[in-house]
């Protein structure tokens, strides 16, 4: 392979990195049946307070940690209301990606003094991998936590194979009531799984805007929560096709930038990965059904 | 380009992502004995930190002071605001009423026909239905956009060259073909290459143009000009790492990473702005104003006196300063003519 | 029987009175923190809206596609079906809408005006019919194919407008304004409201009769309500669920087509949709899915939208916090519905589960 390709792959990774953080957060919710659409506000929040913890501290693993923890606590709005109150997740979600996008255009002005695009020397970015000594293709020029977030994957294809507290959140996601039937803290797992989400969107924020970029610009998750929601949605909650889906919409978007020296306007580059995952939707729901009649 | 976050939130497709603009009218309420001459700046948006629309204001403050009028900002808060704010204009009866940008083309095909005794300034745009009461400003972009060209085509060792720019929409072909074009007249052999931001918030997405930047540098291409609005800084971050150079646009962009800007196709909206207020002024009202590189409408930082201290990579090149300089004269003087993509 | 109806009507619209009152409570506490005068920023946020007849006219202007948006989702929902592609349609019902507007030419108003409502409400009812055709013939969870048909619409508007609809000068990205004989008359001169006003009130008071009043609004409701009886008692389902769906799209296309030719500049421009088909989920939720509820919130909640335009301009208030307000509303209704109202247990589905998709699971129920 030569190094063109090596660095196609490198886009692929880079550009999949805080959509898949994200989309695993989507996932572990989704398995144990609370449907979060929140990912886009949590990832947006996740970047902006990875870049004020980065720019105060001067350091990204503060920024990284420091948008964990914000992130963590910006989701027990969503576990308060949606687990607790039982509120509609749907709805509540709603009104968290509001809320992110008017406090971090908020915040911005109050913390940086302007609104638009944040960036300064002191706000230290995340290092790449060649910089810490692994200096090798593909990899080598991505953040640490690119390298964590695939780990996650298997770490999630595990924890929900192998773990029996994986097998018991699939239960109270599968029917809540049986679980509760057996004992089971229906309540507990659903808490869990929507702060565990948080703290992984918060890293995804933190990715995007340490690790892909060094700054903040209002608006900048640019719909790459939507974009794991319907990761999760193609995934049919199995952690590796949640990657392969991931890694479809990093390399629709590193082919695009290619289609669009063919001639093709770049709008139907930019919605070719949404038609496309409906026609994937159409053919699962399909064979799904061919499945069930022949079974 | 202008930096236009309406459009970077308009832009935006998750509409949830997008929600924005969500206010109407923040007018300054006018003055009730307006003295004899007096300015009335309305912008489309809030000005905030919109360089362009800072322009537009430092330009009709320039205008009132040199004129001894008083100056009013009326501040939209999103363009559906505009008609609100051109009727408090209006009643307030200034001089020269200005607005700004493509925002006001409806409106002002309608209210100065209403209102023939009071003059109009729309810089950067015109209504269809002009009367003879408004006056426009536009500016020639593709020629800034050429000698930024020159520069580029004098410094690339690699011969190739390319844009990330928000969109592919033939009023941003301005700040492209013509900036290939530029490199082309000092090097025949460049090759350019343009990649668009697109996505879904194609004004505001600087991850996604760094990594179109990275596809250019990862082809070798060694310098690239980014018209992308928000994603600007994406495009020099991508260049930093790769040991190549970028260009700015519309304000000086070089302190924002250092070392890495070479230059700025810039739009001085404010030199043009102040110059039309003045015509206006002084009786010649209505038609459109053209606004180019001899009238010091649009430019690149090369061409400023303290260029070698604007912190922009091209004041350590006097050859390359001199060279644009000389193409600039040859423009102003007719020796050279830069093809406008929308006359194509 | 008729007490305890009243009684729970009263105290659903106590809860969100309560929401709305909190929130913007809460919204001045965070002004006060950031060092801006709370008093000063009230005072802009109502003014901004009703401060001179130009500005409630516009915040009226503001409440129609709202209202509209949100008696589509309550359309929708009546039969339990999700539709988070309001948006969407919006801007299909806007684009085919502009489309008649701009290629049509020479026709009298009495015809054009006309013609541009019913493109609208075709453009939005088609996009809505592609998911409501997934979901029913496919399978396809209705949520994702909304929200995937979302995304697709708004490249294909952004391509119109910059391509095939641009204006003559290709400069701004917009398409030129459309003729006059399509666009609706102004209502009150020189503000921007329009007739289109009236759609309020007609399709409010319409859509409420037709659920309660009429044959086919009970059939919807008893789908919504129960699917599996409703189906046992002779109705077919999911050919109920998806017209809802269908016509429901029809309501946020009829949006769109305002939204082009209701508006001063009565052109198409990137992302005219504005957020309206998300907003109108909001305002119908906070009118607890009432019809006529509907009014009420949306005016709340366009008075707010259009206040915080001087929040900033007055108070030095970045107008984000209108954003923030917004969103806690949101929460607080939805958190604090809960606690008022009986846990109802039925199921939602029309149709049996056949995929492990969203609205299958238990918790993002909506209907408990």
């Amino acid at each position: 392979m030569n190094i063109l390709e090596w660095s196609f792959l490198s886009g692929v990774l880079t550009a999949t990195a805080p959509v898949l953080l994200a989309a695993l957060g989507g996932l572990i919710c989704q398995v144990a049946g609370v449907f979060n659409i929140a990912l886009e506000g949590q990832l947006l929040w996740g970047a902006f307070t990875a870049v004020v913890v980065s720019d105060l501290t001067g350091s990204a693993w503060a920024g990284v940690a420091g948008a964990a923890v914000a992130t963590l606590l910006f989701a027990g709005l969503l576990s308060a209301a949606a687990v607790s109150l039982r509120a509609d997740p749907i709805v509540v979600a709603v009104g968290l990606n509001l809320l992110a996008l008017g406090l971090t255009a908020f915040l911005m002005r109050q913390i940086f003094g302007s609104g638009g695009t944040y960036t300064s020397p002191d706000l230290a970015g995340l290092p790449t991998l060649a910089e810490l000594g692994l200096d090798v293709p593909v990899l080598g020029p991505q953040s640490p936590l690119v390298p964590v977030a695939l780990l996650l994957v298997v770490a999630a294809a595990w924890w929900l194979g192998r773990t029996r507290s994986g097998l018991r959140a699939r239960g109270v996601g599968q029917h809540a009531e049986a679980a509760a039937a057996v004992g089971l803290r229906v309540g507990g797992y659903r808490h869990g799984v929507t702060l565990a989400a948080g703290v992984l969107c918060g890293l995804a924020g933190a990715q995007l805007a340490l690790g892909n970029v060094t700054l903040f610009s209002e608006g900048m998750s640019a719909g790459r929560g939507w974009i794991a929601v319907v990761a999760v949605m193609l995934s049919g909650v199995r952690p590796y096709r949640l990657l392969l889906a991931c890694l479809l919409f990093g390399i629709a978007e590193a082919v695009g930038f290619r289609l669009q020296g063919a001639g093709l306007p770049q709008q139907a580059a930019d919605a070719a990965p949404y038609v496309i995952t409906l026609v994937a939707l159409v053919l699962a729901a399909v064979a799904g059904r061919r499945r069930r009649e022949n079974a | 380009m202008r930096i236009t976050p309406a459009l970077a939130g308009t832009a935006a497709l998750f509409a949830l992502a997008a929600c924005g603009g969500g206010g109407e009218a923040g007018t300054t309420p006018a003055s009730e004995n307006p003295p004899a001459k007096s300015i009335i700046l309305i912008t489309p948006n809030p000005v905030g930190t919109n360089s362009f629309l800072q322009l537009g204001v430092k330009g009709a403050e320039a205008a009132a002071k040199d004129l001894g009028a008083s100056f009013k900002l009326y501040e939209s808060k999103d363009p559906t605001s505009i008609a609100q704010n051109v009727d408090a204009a209006v009643r307030a009866k200034p001089t020269v009423i200005v607005g700004i940008s493509f925002s006001f083309d409806d409106v002002f095909s309608t209210v100065p026909k209403q209102h023939p005794g009071q003059q109009f300034l729309q810089v950067d745009s015109c209504a269809k239905d002009q009367a003879p009461n408004l006056a426009c400003v536009s500016f020639k972009e593709h020629e800034a956009a050429y000698l930024a060209g020159v520069e580029a085509g004098l410094l690339t060792a690699s011969g190739q060259i390319g844009v990330v720019a928000a969109l592919d929409t033939p009023f941003i072909h301005r700040w492209i073909d013509p900036f290939f074009a530029g490199a082309r007249s000092v090097k025949p052999e460049v090759t350019g290459t343009p990649l668009y931001v697109g996505g879904n918030n194609p004004f505001s997405d600087p991850a996604r143009a760094k990594s179109q930047a990275q596809t250019l540098t990862g082809r070798g291409v060694d310098v690239i000009a980014a018209a992308a609005s928000g994603g600007n800084q994406g495009v020099f971050e991508a260049v930093a790492a790769s040991g190549g150079k970028a260009f700015g646009v519309d304000v000086n962009q070089c302190a924002q990473s250092p070392g890495n800007v070479i230059d700025n196709i810039l739009k001085h909206v404010d030199v043009a702005e102040a110059a039309a207020i003045k015509e206006i002024v002084a009786g010649r009202t209505g038609g459109v104003k053209v606004y180019g590189l001899a009238e010091g409408g649009v430019g690149v930082t090369a061409l400023a006196e303290d260029a070698t201290a604007s912190g922009c990579t091209v004041g350590d090149n006097p050859e390359v300063l001199a060279k644009v300089r000389q193409v600039r004269d040859d423009i102003v003087a007719g020796k050279t003519t830069v093809a406008d993509p929308l006359q194509g | 029987m008729m007490s305890d109806r009243i009684r729970g009507l009263l105290i659903a619209w106590a809860v969100s009175i309560g929401a709305v009152v909190t929130a913007l409570l809460a919204s001045l506490v965070v002004v006060a923190l950031a060092g801006s005068s709370p008093a000063e920023a009230a005072q802009a946020l109502f003014d901004g809206a009703f401060g001179s007849t130009n500005r409630t006219a516009a915040m009226l202007a503001k409440a129609v596609p709202l209202t509209l948006a949100a008696l589509g989702w309550v359309l929708a929902f009546s039969a339990r079906r999700i539709n988070v592609g309001l948006e969407g349609q919006i801007l299909a019902g806007g684009a085919v809408a502009a489309t008649i507007g701009l290629l049509v030419g020479g026709v009298p108003a009495a015809l054009h005006l006309p013609l541009l409502v019913l493109g609208g409400i075709a453009g939005g009812a088609l996009w809505a019919g592609i998911a409501a055709w997934l979901w029913v013939k496919r399978d396809v969870n209705e949520i994702i194919a909304t929200l995937l048909l979302n995304l697709i619409m708004v490249q294909a508007v952004s391509w119109l407008v910059s391509g095939p609809l641009e204006e003559p000068t290709h400069t701004l990205g917009q398409t030129e304004p459309i003729a006059a004989t399509a666009r609706w008359p102004v209502l009150i001169p020189g503000t921007v409201l329009h007739w289109d006003l009236l759609l309020v009130p007609l399709l409010a008071v319409g859509l409420s009769f037709f659920l309660r009043g009429t044959t086919a609004g009970f059939r919807l409701r008893a789908t919504g309500a129960n699917p599996a009886f409703a189906a046992y008692s002779g109705i077919r389902t999911a050919r109920v669920s998806a017209l809802a769906l269908v016509a429901s799209g029809g309501i946020a296309g009829l949006a769109g087509a305002s939204l082009i030719g209701a508006t001063p500049q009565a052109n198409m421009a990137d992302n005219f949709s504005a957020n309206y088909g998300f907003e109108g989920i909001v305002v119908a939720l906070l009118a607890r899915n009432s019809p006529l509820g509907c009014i009420p919130a949306a005016f709340l909640f366009a008075s707010l939208k259009q206040g915080g335009g001087l929040l900033e301009a007055r108070a030095g208030v970045p107008s984000g916090l209108v954003l923030v307000t917004q969103g806690l509303v949101i929460i607080l209704v939805a958190g604090a519905g809960y606690l008022f109202e009986r846990r109802r247990t039925r199921r939602v589905t029309a149709k049996a589960p056949s995929q492990p998709l969203p609205s299958e699971a238990p918790a993002s129920d909506p209907t408990r």
